[in-house]
């Protein structure tokens, strides 16, 4: 069931994790169909796509997550499925060195900046907390 | 909704498809309990988890990464903690590149390849696997 935001158990539990190693982003995105900006942006009436706002987010994001550590180990379009079926058009893998470095990410000053084009591009999405095992073609 | 192998359709257009460049396969992937060797199998009976069984089948294709026919690496394989927005049921992200469609159906149909395969059937329960095209990584 995708949302937008995680609720406040999800945050909580994701924040006390005790894990303290690398922890991986995985985003699937499911955008609007046509940007939804809001009267006090200034890219308010712009016609683009929601993909097209999304990835202005998703640069600013890569940006602003490098500051701690943080990298993009994965920004894609979906083409088809090959096996199953759904509805995700998008798929961001982030890769920090820790949890802390993700929330500082969240935190960063340019954060509330970035997050209306994430606001307007992005319908919902599900984001599946992971620990690697594999990285770039090694096991971590 | 997941499903174990492409239908027919999905791997007709899958082949069909006439972009040949570079290819980032997204498996979404849920284990059994417990692995299932069939009978015929060298592991029948072995006890095991899905997840361990299907380690077997990840190492057994990694070990294909070494050969430029099929040029396969794992961008990135990872186990499932939690859902931090939304909700859903996956154990385990794989995410595995190929220089381009053609390499994957060269891997497929390579023996070293379907002899791992009896360790994916046993250890996975179900997946979704999403091609996608990379601006990143």
């Amino acid at each position: 069931m995708p949302a937008f935001q995680p609720t406040a158990d999800q945050f909580r539990a994701f924040r006390d994790d005790p894990h303290e190693g690398a922890v991986c982003q995985v985003n699937l995105l499911k955008f609007r169909v046509k940007a939804l900006y809001q009267p006090e942006d200034p890219e308010f009436g712009e016609a683009v796509d929601g993909r097209t706002a999304y990835r202005r987010y998703s640069e600013a994001f890569t940006a602003a997550a490098a500051e701690s550590g943080g990298t993009t180990t994965l920004l894609a379009d979906t083409e088809r499925y090959f096996i199953g079926g759904g509805d995700w058009e998008g798929v961001l893998v982030n890769t920090f060195p820790n949890r802390q470095a993700f929330i500082a990410t969240l935190n960063h000053p340019d954060y509330a900046e970035m997050s209306r084009h994430r606001e307007a591009g992005l319908l919902c999405q599900e984001l599946i907390v992971t620990r690697p095992v594999w990285l770039h073609g090694a096991q971590t | 909704m997941p499903a174990l192998q492409p239908t027919s359709q999905q791997l007709k257009s899958f082949i069909d498809e006439a972009y040949d460049g570079p290819i980032v396969m997204v498996n979404l992937l849920k284990f059994r309990a417990v692995a299932a060797y069939q009978e015929g199998d060298p592991e029948y009976g072995e006890e095991i988890s899905g997840a361990e069984a299907y380690a077997r089948y990840a190492a057994g294709v990694a070990e294909l990464s070494a050969d430029p026919n099929i040029g396969i690496t794992f961008v990135y394989l990872g186990a499932a903690q939690r859902f931090l927005i939304g909700e859903g049921d996956w154990d385990q992200v794989a995410l595995a590149r190929y220089p381009s469609r053609k390499h994957m159906a060269q891997m497929m149909a390579d023996p070293r390849y379907q002899a791992a395969h009896r360790h994916r059937v046993a250890g996975l329960l179900h997946q979704d696997l999403i091609e996608t095209h990379a601006s990143l990584g």
